[in-house]
């Protein structure tokens, strides 16, 4: 009985009549839009050129700063030729002394790392997640890449357009009251315009990851229909990720991954705060 | 592909579709302004949609979400719709639903229904039924499960039948 009715119900709203947009204001509209994405292209173009010339004049810069500490002291004469010589030979003889073979030095400390990086890493990640319960950022700033900074992306799709605060930003955050745009809230696509201590709220621990339902290294599939791209972006990096599974209906379980790369003295450093949910 | 080559594709498409759906869920016929928003935070968060599975949901979810903030904007209440039917024309903008599906007195009765039913009934009966979604696209646009669209679904359709008494008794 229900059930007839309920078609019937279902046949009188599928016949509701269809509404048509006026045509002309469709294509007011149409152009319009071109005008704003003319716009947003020329401001991704000039943006793409900065960085480009960014990265030129840093590559001239290192290839400069390599040719004076290198190339031009090598042409400085006899005496310092034979320090070179005399500080070869003594790599040479501790090498030797130490009876290392050039297979031992290129082998054994990359069969040690990858088992010894991921413990290093995991410890890392457990300690700064209680940070982050904490809202300790101050601390939580003393595992910053300092090169790099911290990337914050509130979805897994990780763009140029996200924010980056180095080592002494992250320190002051929790005090920051400027409102930042983090970037556009899925489905709605409106900004997401939080303070720091906000969006930490919003989108870096919207879960408690201390009880986190699973722990995983380096897995980054898709887990909604965006795209995960954290390891394609950082090539280099390793990624630990927490994840609260939620009540399935919902649809309401939460991740965040933390991503660390190694800076030149070697050390696992933080350089990405990711948070993932489900997404439209 | 430029945000221009993109958003004309986009717009192209489904501007008919996203229109017809902000007419049925605000009850304005004059909503261009809201599917321009639609179409221009689209292409600014143009980055955050690849791989994803339809651009069709996804711009059924800016929708949805457009006209809810609208809708709040213009009340300053939280759900308009809660508010009697026959007191919203008071309030503002909104259309009478002979304007909106014109002449038929049943289907006016049916839409003076859906806007008295909550929300997330009159989210799945519009996408649905009047759009015609399918249970998963349903499911994408709203963030549901499809065993969660059908069970709502079911459940608003039977909300209405009730609204609407012995109308559709047979």
């Amino acid at each position: 009985m229900d059930n007839q009715k309920n078609k019937r119900i279902e046949k009188e709203l599928q016949s509701f009549p269809n509404q048509q947009m006026n045509r002309d204001k469709a294509q007011k509209i149409h152009a319009q839009l071109m005008k704003e994405a003319d716009l947003l292209d020329k401001k991704q173009e000039k943006r793409i050129i900065m960085r480009r010339y960014a990265i030129i004049v840093m590559t001239t810069f290192a290839a400069l700063l390599f040719a004076a500490l290198v190339i031009l002291p090598s042409n400085d004469g006899d005496e310092q030729a034979e320090n070179h010589t005399t500080f070869d030979e003594a790599i040479d003889g501790s090498i030797n002394s130490k009876s290392f073979h050039s297979s031992d030095i290129e082998e054994q400390p990359s069969k040690e790392s990858a088992q010894d990086t991921k413990s290093v890493i995991l410890d890392q990640a457990d300690y700064i997640i209680e940070l982050l319960a904490n809202q300790d950022y101050k601390q939580m700033a003393e595992h910053v890449h300092q090169e790099k900074g911290v990337l914050f992306s509130p979805y897994v799709h990780v763009n140029e357009n996200d924010l980056i605060f180095d080592a002494n930003e992250v320190a002051a955050m929790m005090e920051d009251n400027s409102q930042y745009v983090w970037g556009s809230e899925d489905g709605s696509g409106f900004d997401i315009e939080l303070t720091p201590a906000e969006y930490h709220e919003e989108y870096v621990f919207p879960a408690d990851f201390l009880d986190a339902d699973e722990i995983n290294y380096d897995q980054t599939e898709n887990r909604a229909t965006m795209k995960n791209n954290i390891l394609e972006y950082f090539p280099d990096a390793h990624t630990v990720e927490y994840h609260n599974t939620g009540s399935d209906a919902e649809f309401d379980w939460k991740s965040l991954f933390l991503v660390f790369e190694q800076n030149q003295s070697g050390d696992w450093k933080l350089i990405g705060l990711i948070g993932d949910r489900h997404s439209m | 592909m430029s945000n221009k080559e993109l958003v004309s594709e986009w717009f192209y498409q489904y501007h008919q579709d996203v229109y017809q759906f902000l007419v049925y869920y605000t009850g304005r016929l004059d909503t261009e302004d809201l599917v321009q928003e639609v179409f221009i935070k689209a292409m600014k968060g143009a980055s955050r949609f690849n791989g994803r599975s339809s651009v069709k949901t996804w711009l059924f979810s800016i929708a949805r979400s457009v006209a809810i903030d609208q809708i709040r904007k213009e009340k300053r209440r939280p759900f308009h719709f809660a508010v009697p039917w026959q007191n919203t024309y008071d309030l503002g903008h909104e259309q009478t639903p002979e304007q909106i599906v014109k002449g038929d007195e049943s289907k006016q009765e049916l839409y003076h229904a859906i806007h008295r039913l909550k929300r997330n009934y009159r989210d799945v009966i519009i996408l649905r039924a009047i759009q015609e979604l399918s249970v998963a696209e349903t499911a994408l646009t709203l963030g549901w499960s499809n065993q969660k669209v059908r069970t709502t679904y079911s459940r608003a359709l039977k909300a209405l039948g009730k609204l609407q008494g012995g109308l559709f008794d047979g």
